[in-house]
């Protein structure tokens, strides 16, 4: 297992460098200034242009750059604007300011709506999977089958707005979305990111439906599946025993990814509902064309997308004991 | 780049656009706003595309005499706010975060609006209890003493005026907070004063390089502190407007001791009756009292609460959606920038239930489309531009009536000596645009077909606006090339001179109550250059010897007629530039906040005279 | 073998297995008999094809129609918005001029906002789909058949752009890929937006298909019909042409089916985070923008778009489905 993780960790550490290097040259080899966009709101003349220019350190060629900036991932950086203490992800300047800093203060908003968001879609998606798979062509079969077919194919950019004002504003029988810090009132948490919640989950929920059904059925069909049921074992046992532990390996290499990109920030759900998660800082960085603040974004969601595809790997041997993490 | 702090970017980097910080008294300016929202719900209900009836009916003439508060009216504390008990926590609903703490660092108004909880400086403009705006001594004992036919102003410093580590304001800070306005980092605040006291409108950083961080000072022939209490400013010309230039938070008291030059604009200290205890950018800032400030010392804040919980990120939506909802802590809140949005607004406008919780009033910002006069050289084809642009169009890109009112005039409603109901080419009363007379005017010049480069920037309403404005003029006979630039390159783009651009938008606001804040800054031939804010680049001798010569009109309501005559002949005559909307603003707050009122001064709820209702009464 | 985890291995509602074919008949044509049998897969290839229908004939139908997606009649013609911008008639002004009534605000046309919105999403869609599609035949064949360097650095490449995080990739550098054609001081044509989207989406919209290909080439390299073209002395491309391609087609169409409407709701969540296509070109998904923030007022503007967007995903999914199963009849339903 040890060996495992490590050489898993070396990878995605490869990965994660390959990452930065493109988006880094991406974002700053481009032709035009990254100065004046990174000068702000207002105007840059020519000697702010310079200090901008200096501060970013774009007065200097590009590989040193990059050296500079991963360096400063293990070591910190200094700026004349103030000081960046390692794991320096880089240093906005448009408020002067690590960007970790503003990445971790987000954080809690994006892991609340995610991990939320998974508990309602894992257990309502997996529910109904199993309603379906085990009352396989009977009506309620159909009905849960079409239903996730429509609601998996809805957008949250529709359902979103929908929801608010048949819910919310038209009814008020939730209360208006906003994010509340768990640690200040776990009641106002959970109200706030309820109807998030439900609208994100709505097509997770779908999505695992026929995920997990097409899963288990598949299974069911699996030889030691029915060995087990023709050596006269319960239905239900075999169900639940067999057929069951063995479709989760797809649900849990979908559920990896969806992890991983949920938080590194759920753009739409947090637009939507107006949630000041990793996901708004990433869209306000491309408007305000905030460069380094997208820079850190963009690695710290490749992190959690690496970092859920190795726990994914684990599970696996959790899940089927002959799976061997060699 | 949404909404209201759009309308607030800078104009060219050495002369700032505007944002009027002081202006006259104007006859029951609080009931009008109130009326203003009464009048607006009761002309929706018609619907047809009906105009809004604007202040005309309400709005009783002009203003008296300018007041500077002299050492009684400037005396602590704030007169009280009827009904106002203090205590409690107020809630601000904020779309963007400030990027600058920095007291000289603030202009823009979502920063300056909370900037003025935290910071004092030498003058203060107040709204009092009648509705009547008046300039009073803040950590000075009056408005100023002039002297020298306005080339010397005297400020004396009050004795119970402190930062929050509890050390005393002294001459020697101030001198500091000036100083300093000329180091190169201070970049993004007002420059007025230092181009007064330089008397370089270009280069006034010259007058001292390194601010006085290289050891040196302003001299004495400048600027005079001859003991802990007394300031004197020297200028070569008379600026009679000084003491409402001071009470711009850009010209704050910054402490000499405590001044940690650029990283001050993370963590200053403050003067005024709050200080930050923890600010996280982008998320939320949480002001608790300042314990060494004196309410004695004060009279222009009541700081009746006790602290201030300012979250951000909130759009108008989202703000409207929550002061809609008044449930829990929405009771309790308010917002500084975000007006009703487009979706939810005039639901709310129109549903009595909200009316006692409404404030509405102008903005100080003028949308108005300039005309290069350089490159659009033939007045016919002005002309013909003037009468295309559709006022409907932008307008609703805004909001519609809730986003501002059809401009006839480049005067604001706020400004006095104006005529309020000056429509020159009719367009206030067609909004659509006259789409035959620009025609007919385009053939006369033979110019059907002319090319017009129109730039404008991306955030969307200015792009929705763009398109009707493109949409006329090319049904007019126009043949338009629309470039779009990011906001944040917009002013720089169009104030190069020979961008080659011929139209533009540029939202211009008085920086206090006198036409001498909008007219010379943009129609001033002789200051056509790269970054200045001539934008439609006008030189027209009689628009420069009219200014030179309402600038020494020593009578303020001549001279607010006067500016308001010139800015006619702006329109109608060179037609410079094209008016389209006044800016306006019409917010929510809770049902347990008093004494919200539209302050005109700051251009929204006046944040110095709210007030928690305690026990629901 | 699994096809897309998210989207493939989920089946559809009905269809029967095919009888066995008693006469000889290419695998094309067994495919297209099954498929016809397959009565919900025709409904919703017919309801795809009407889509498509809609997007090319745009021009036609607003010519017949006698309105087009950009005039802002509301603001032309008096008495149709209301000072706020909003329709004055109910459900969003729709009436016998407006079938679909006015765009809050603009006064524009719905109805051929939508038409040529849809013509705008579908193309760019389409244009995706085709180059993911070759991407992905030129590098999963290749990496599959060459092997070794090759597979590994196609492999690892496709690692990479897998670990990218997608929805934040195109947001963060749509504005960039924009800037590598324009400098973002000039005017920005129309069909430099449509470009950088379309490079965008591509980037990252190949590596499914990618792999799977890959897979199949792998598993059919070793297949003795493949040796045997070998032996006879016929070239790689030979082969390649003559005896891989043809077996890829079932995968290649599964997964097209699957990617392109996934494309289309990308490039229309784009336009929803006001990164996509700008105003005044009309746009799906840019509806979308306009619909929330203009739904508490006038919540008919959103109903059209929303739901014809439905439609289609839902369609296309069941499309999807019934391709699949008409290529691999064994598949679990």
């Amino acid at each position: 297992m040890l060996r495992f993780l490590l050489r898993r960790s070396l990878g995605a550490l490869a990965i994660l460098l390959l990452i930065s290097a493109v988006t880094f040259f991406l974002f700053y080899a481009i032709p035009r200034n990254p100065a004046l966009l990174a000068c702000g709101k207002g105007v840059c003349t020519q000697e702010q242009l310079a200090v901008v220019e200096h501060n970013l350190g774009i007065d200097k060629p590009i590989p040193q750059q990059y050296w500079e900036y991963m360096v400063g991932i293990f070591a910190g950086r200094e700026f004349p604007a103030g000081s960046c203490p390692a794991p320096c992800l880089g240093f906005s300047f448009r408020d002067n300011r690590p960007v970790l800093d503003t990445i971790l203060d987000r954080l809690p908003t994006t892991l609340s709506l995610a991990a939320g968001g998974v508990v309602v879609f894992l257990v309502l998606g997996l529910g109904f999977g199993m309603v379906a798979a085990w009352r396989r062509g009977t009506l309620t079969d159909r009905t849960v089958s079409s239903t996730s077919l429509v609601l998996s194919s809805a957008q949250i950019y529709f359902l979103g707005p929908l929801a608010l004002a048949l819910l919310v504003y038209n009814n008020q029988i939730l209360s208006q979305p906003g994010y509340f810090p768990i640690t200040e009132g776990p009641g106002a948490w959970f109200a706030g990111l309820l109807l998030p919640w439900l609208v994100l989950s709505t097509i997770f929920t779908a999505q695992y439906t026929r995920l997990s059904r097409a899963a288990l059925i598949e299974q069911l069909q699996e030889d030691h599946v029915r060995t087990a049921r023709a050596k006269g074992m319960g239905r239900r046992t075999v169900f639940f025993r067999y057929a069951w532990r063995g479709s989760l390996i797809p649900i849990v290499t979908v559920l990896g990814i969806d992890m991983g990109s949920l938080i590194g920030g759920a753009m739409i759900t947090e637009q939507t509902f107006a949630l000041p998660g990793l996901g708004r800082l990433a869209v306000d960085s491309v408007t305000q064309s905030n460069l380094p603040m997208l820079m850190g974004v963009m690695l710290f969601a490749a992190l959690m997308i690496v970092v859920f595809n190795i726990i994914v790997d684990a599970c696996y041997a959790l899940i089927d004991p002959r799976v061997r993490l060699a | 780049m949404t909404g209201t702090t759009s309308h607030n970017e800078r104009a060219g980097a050495k002369e700032p656009m505007s944002k009027r910080t002081a202006h006259r008294r104007r006859t029951a300016g609080v009931a009008l706003a109130l009326a203003g929202a009464l009048v607006l719900s009761a002309c929706s209900g018609g619907g047809g595309g009906g105009e809004p009836e604007g202040e005309d009916s309400a709005g009783p003439e002009q203003s008296a005499a300018i007041t500077f508060g002299d050492e009684a009216a400037s005396t602590g504390p704030a007169e009280e706010v009827p009904g106002a008990t203090p205590g409690g926590t107020v809630n601000v609903l904020q779309e963007t975060a400030p990027d600058h703490l920095d007291p000289a660092q603030v202009y823009v108004s979502h920063e300056s609006n909370i900037t003025r909880l935290l910071h004092r400086g030498l003058t203060a403009v107040r709204l009092d209890n009648e509705g009547n705006y008046s300039v009073l001594g803040d950590l000075a004992t009056d408005a100023g003493q002039v002297s020298d036919e306005g080339r010397t102003w005297t400020y004396t410093l009050k004795e119970d005026i402190y930062f929050n580590d509890g050390s005393p304001i002294t001459s020697a800070d101030i001198r500091h907070s000036v100083e300093r306005l000329f180091a190169d980092f201070i970049t993004q605040g007002p420059s007025y004063l230092q181009r007064w006291l330089a008397n370089e409108p270009e280069t006034y950083r010259e007058l001292l390089p390194d601010g006085p961080y290289g050891g040196e000072h302003l001299p004495d022939s400048v600027l005079e502190t001859p003991d802990e209490r007394t300031v004197i400013f020297h200028f070569e010309q008379p600026q009679n407007d000084l003491p409402y230039a001071l009470s711009m938070p850009g010209y704050a008291v910054v402490s000499a001791e405590g001044d940690t030059q650029e990283a001050y604009d993370q963590e200053p200290m403050t003067s005024g009756p709050y200080q930050i205890e923890e600010f996280r950018p982008g998320r939320s800032m949480t002001l608790t009292r300042n314990e060494y400030w004196e309410a004695a010392s004060d009279p222009a804040r009541n700081a009746y609460p006790d602290r201030y919980e300012i979250t951000f990120g909130h759009t108008r939506e989202d703000t409207t959606a929550r002061l809609m909802a008044d449930n829990g802590e929405n009771q309790t809140t308010v917002t500084f920038n975000n007006g009703l949005d487009a979706g939810q607004g005039p639901a709310v406008v129109e549903d009595p239930q909200y009316q006692d919780r409404l404030v509405d009033g102008y903005q100080p910002y003028v949308w108005s489309l300039a005309i290069n006069q350089q490159t659009v050289t033939d007045r016919r084809i002005r002309e013909a531009i003037a009468l295309a642009v559709p006022l409907n169009g932008v307008r609703a890109a805004y909001g519609g009536a809730l986003g501002g009112e059809y401009a006839g005039s480049l005067i604001s409603p706020l400004l006095p000596g104006r005529e309020d109901d000056y429509d020159p080419f009719g367009k206030v009363a067609n909004p659509q645009g006259d789409i035959a007379g620009a025609r007919a005017l385009l053939e006369e010049a033979d110019a059907v077909g002319y090319e017009l480069n129109y730039v404008h920037h991306t955030a969307p309403e200015d792009q929705q606006a763009a398109i009707a404005v493109e949409n006329a003029l090319e049904e007019a006979g126009f043949d338009v090339n629309r470039s779009e630039v990011p906001p944040e390159t917009y002013y720089d783009t169009i104030g190069v001179v020979d961008s080659g651009f011929d139209i533009y938008r540029s939202s211009w606001g008085a920086d206090w109550l006198s036409g001498s804040t909008v007219v010379p800054p943009q129609y001033d031939g002789r200051q056509i250059a790269d970054g200045a804010s001539n934008y439609a680049h006008l030189d027209d001798e009689h628009v420069n010897s009219e200014i030179d010569r309402i600038l020494l009109i020593e009578d303020p309501d001549q001279a607010a007629t006067e500016w308001f005559e010139l800015s006619k002949y702006v329109v109608e005559d060179a037609v410079a530039s094209v008016p389209v909307i006044y800016y306006r603003q019409t917010m929510l707050h809770g049902s347990l906040i008093g004494g919200a009122v539209f302050n005109d001064d700051v251009g929204t709820i006046d944040m110095q005279r709210l007030y928690v209702i305690q026990d629901g009464s | 073998m699994q096809v897309d985890p998210a989207g493939g291995t989920e089946m559809s509602i009905a269809t029967k297995p095919a009888e066995p074919a008693l006469v000889g008949r290419s695998p094309g044509q067994l495919m297209w008999r099954r498929f016809r049998r397959d009565r919900i897969g025709v409904v919703s290839a017919l309801v795809v094809a009407f889509f498509f229908l809609i997007g090319l004939l745009a021009p036609v139908i607003s010519a017949l129609y006698g309105k087009d997606p950009y005039t802002r009649y509301g603001q032309i013609q008096p008495g149709l918005l209301n000072e706020y911008g909003y329709p004055i008639k109910p459900n969003g002004g729709m009436d016998g001029e407006f079938w679909f009534g006015l765009e809050p605000s603009t006064g524009r046309d719905v109805f051929t906002e939508l038409l040529y919105g849809i013509r705008t999403s579908l193309f760019i869609a389409l244009a995706v789909t085709v180059l993911a599609v070759l991407t992905a035949i030129v590098l999963g064949i290749a990496a599959g058949y060459l092997g070794g360097v090759w597979d590994f650095l196609i492999s690892r490449l496709t690692d990479l752009l897998m670990a990218f995080p997608q929805q934040l990739f195109f947001v963060a550098f749509l504005p960039i890929t924009t800037s590598l054609f324009v400098d973002p001081r000039e005017e920005t044509p129309v069909w430099i937006k449509v470009v950088s989207i379309i490079v965008v989406l591509w980037a990252l919209g190949w590596m499914t298909l990618g792999r799977i290909l890959r897979g199949v080439t792998l598993s059919l390299r070793e297949r003795e019909f493949v040796e045997a073209a070998k032996v006879s002395g016929a070239s790689p491309w030979r082969i390649i042409r003559k005896e891989l391609l043809p077996n890829t087609v079932s995968p290649i169409l599964v997964q097209a089916t699957y990617m392109l409407p996934s494309f289309v709701t990308t490039a229309a969540a784009l336009s929803f985070l006001g990164v996509g296509i700008t105003e005044p070109t009309p746009d799906w998904g840019r509806m979308f923008a306009t619909a929330a923030a203009v739904y508490r007022s006038d919540i008919t503007y959103m109903f059209f778009p929303g739901v014809s967007l439905v439609i289609f995903v839902v369609a296309f999914n069941l499309l999807g489905d019934a391709v699949r199963d008409a290529f691999d009849p064994k598949t679990v339903r």
